[in-house]
């Protein structure tokens, strides 16, 4: 299966970048107390230069990984089912039935306000499922339509 | 019948107070191991007595306050309960929202014509039932249960006064009130003998034997062992022999009884969409559910009874108080032939295919993944992390014994790969099921699953995967309160495609 669906839009990767970078300025300050720590009461160093280099080294990876997460994301909304699709080396193509669906909920956190996005997290009785970002217009349209169409599925 | 709120019995205020104690046992393993462990000063002794002492007041005195702002009110439109001490809580169940009833009734019970009864409703956001009435008459639940099925209480009444006088319609409710189920199944002695026996419980509580044989040698005095060794020096031998035999027989024995406790007068039967299980010799427990609730059912066979056999039908409920084993699935027989397991089982789920569609098995060239996954897996993080372990921390040359068991693990677990991919496999079931097999530590299992109740479905195939067109299939059911996923590893990805667009029409 290649790709098929809509890449989402590309200014999620500025989220992508700001999130991953936020929360390792905040793993990386807990190293820097550590050390300080370390200093003061004689703890281990290794403690504190551990989690900074873990951090450095996680935050290196995912943000280069952003491009490929980026290319190989897709989702697919039919008039039946939420199609979604990630990764290229390890691909996962998911299919929920919009009539599945028992709740879609929108969100949006300072970083997507920012880029005027908005997260789609859609749960079934069993699963969820999330669409990083999308344009406010797409989501308010997708959130209906998945609503108007569970409702419909469930009235049958 | 049930105008006023009614308190639940006064049996319940000792039950809660009970419970509350045992919550809190920190407090008394606490005080036993300071008082055996050191030579304690009398004041420690009274500081100790006191704390257990006070807190089971303070639980005493907790526990009327709440059995005193209990109150539960069977109404003809739903069941109302008021709780909370602090905080008052009044939850209102309308009857069509409650999905299961659970009883349980302890044997001390039975002579006070009590029980527990747990309701549990569609909501998914809870852990626990929603409604829990700790220690009610029987006639509550039977009650509740008449309210379920549409039948009006005054009609309940009158089954129990005789003086109806009615007309056709009633009579008909009056048929209702006390159902004769459409099917029933009770299990027999032979039935529940060879259950118990080819059970493999007896593994862990062997375990379990020699963990608390071995935490004795720790806790017993040095001088005990020392005596004893002196005067079996010569006897050693016969002594483990021996000794082996006991934990053996124990356990076995143990594990048995276990069972046999358990599914005493083991009981399954459908009434309309209702499902009722009851079994359990010192606590009986029934449970009715809508078949609605039902996800999926489980045909499981450990290889013992793969052997014998026999199989476990097991459904896999959208509920959280199903059953008290461990795994929230409800056991609607405990064992059966393999033979007639579809036959015997359709009567009481219908829509179980009528003859088993042939399974596809894995390609027989897929099967090494298996067993390479699991060497490579137990070995990088099991075997490979111990001998490590062991040859930089530990200076005795533990590694020279540890290797050769590290390697028969390996074996074993190859093993293990192998079995779980020969029993791999899966097909769509015409028109609207899926079956799916899938082979877990030494155990077959057989799910049925429709095609509504698979919550969401999703294929993963990796680069290397693409060219030698073998995928994995995971299948999304909802299974107590969370989710369980099925997978079909190392398939055809083919035949996976096909079950994804079968299940899901591509676009």
């Amino acid at each position: 299966m290649n790709e098929t669906g809509h890449a989402l839009p590309a200014n999620i990767k500025f989220v992508w970048r700001a999130d991953i970078f936020i929360w390792s300025f905040n793993f990386f300050v807990v190293g820097l107390l550590l050390l300080i720590a370390s200093h003061f009461w004689h703890w281990p160093s290794w403690l504190g230069l551990g989690v900074i280099g873990l951090t450095v080294l996680q935050y290196i990876i995912r943000r280069a990984l952003v491009p490929y997460r980026y290319r190989f994301l897709r989702y697919n909304i039919t008039p039946t089912a939420v199609f979604l699709q990630k990764g290229f080396f390890f691909r996962k193509n998911e299919a929920i039935p919009i009539a599945r669906i028992q709740n879609v909920t929108l969100e949006q956190g300072p970083l997507l306000r920012w880029q005027q996005l908005q997260q789609v997290n859609i749960e079934t009785a069993s699963t969820a499922h999330v669409i990083d970002g999308v344009t406010a217009s797409v989501a308010d349209q997708l959130r209906t339509r998945i609503l108007t169409l569970a409702q419909e599925a469930r009235d049958e | 019948m049930n105008e006023q709120p009614h308190r639940l019995a006064p049996v319940a205020l000792l039950i809660l107070w009970v419970k509350n104690v045992i919550a809190l046992w920190p407090i008394f393993v606490g005080g036993l191991f300071s008082m055996f462990g050191s030579k304690m000063s009398f004041k420690e002794l009274l500081f100790w007595l006191a704390l257990i002492l006070g807190s089971v007041i303070l639980m005493l005195a907790w526990s009327i306050l709440r059995y005193l702002r209990f109150t539960y009110l069977v109404a003809p439109d739903g069941l109302t309960i008021r709780s909370g001490v602090f905080i008052r809580k009044t939850n209102h169940i309308p009857y069509d929202r409650i999905q299961t009833v659970q009883r349980q009734q302890w044997f001390f019970l039975k002579p006070l014509g009590l029980e527990q009864v747990s309701i549990e409703t569609a909501g998914k956001e809870t852990r626990k039932a929603e409604g829990q009435l700790a220690a009610v008459p029987t006639a509550v639940a039977d009650t509740i249960n008449r309210y379920r099925q549409g039948i009006e209480p005054e009609s309940a009444i009158s089954t129990t006064t005789e003086t109806t006088d009615a007309d056709a319609a009633t009579r008909t409710r009056v048929v209702n009130a006390d159902p004769v189920p459409d099917a029933a199944y009770k299990i027999n002695s032979h039935d529940l003998n060879q259950y118990a026996l080819t059970s493999l419980g007896f593994i862990p509580i062997i375990t379990g034997i020699l963990w608390v044989l071995d935490k004795a040698q720790e806790y017993l005095p040095d001088s005990w062992y020392q005596q004893a060794e002196h005067a079996i020096t010569g006897l050693a031998i016969y002594l483990l022999i021996g000794l082996s035999i006991i934990v053996l027989v124990l356990g076995f024995a143990v594990s048995y009884l276990n069972i046999l406790q358990k599914y005493y007068r083991f009981t399954l039967d459908r009434t309309g969409n209702e499902l009722r299980t009851s079994r359990g010799f010192f606590q009986t427990n029934t449970v009715s559910a809508r078949l609605s609730r039902v996800q999926a059912v489980r045909f499981k066979q450990s290889i013992l009874r793969q052997w014998f056999h026999l199989t476990t039908v097991q459904a896999l409920l959208a509920s959280g108080a199903a059953d008290d084993e461990q795994n929230n699935d409800l056991v609607l027989m405990p064992v059966i032939r393999q033979r007639s397991a579809m036959t015997d089982m359709r009567k009481f789920i219908s829509w179980l295919p009528t003859t088993i569609p042939e399974l596809q098995p894995i390609p027989v060239r897929n099967r090494w993944y298996y067993v390479r996954n699991m060497v490579l897996g137990n070995l990088a993080f099991i075997v490979a992390p111990i001998i490590l372990a062991s040859v930089l921390w530990l200076h005795v040359s533990w590694w020279v014994w540890l290797l050769p068991v590290g390697g028969l693990w390996l074996l074993i677990m190859a093993l293990q790969g192998q079995y779980a991919a020969t029993n791999a496999a899966i097909a769509i079931a015409p028109p609207d099921q899926l079956v799916i097999q899938v082979g877990e530590v030494w155990t077959r299992q057989r799910y049925y699953v429709r095609k509504k109740d698979i919550q969401a479905m999703s294929l993963a195939q990796s680069i290397w995967m693409k060219p030698r067109g073998v995928a994995h299939l995971n299948i999304h059911v909802r299974k107590g309160n969370s989710d369980q996923t099925i997978t079909s590893r190392y398939m055809k990805a083919d035949l996976a495609k096909e079950i994804l667009s079968w299940y899901q029409p591509l676009p």
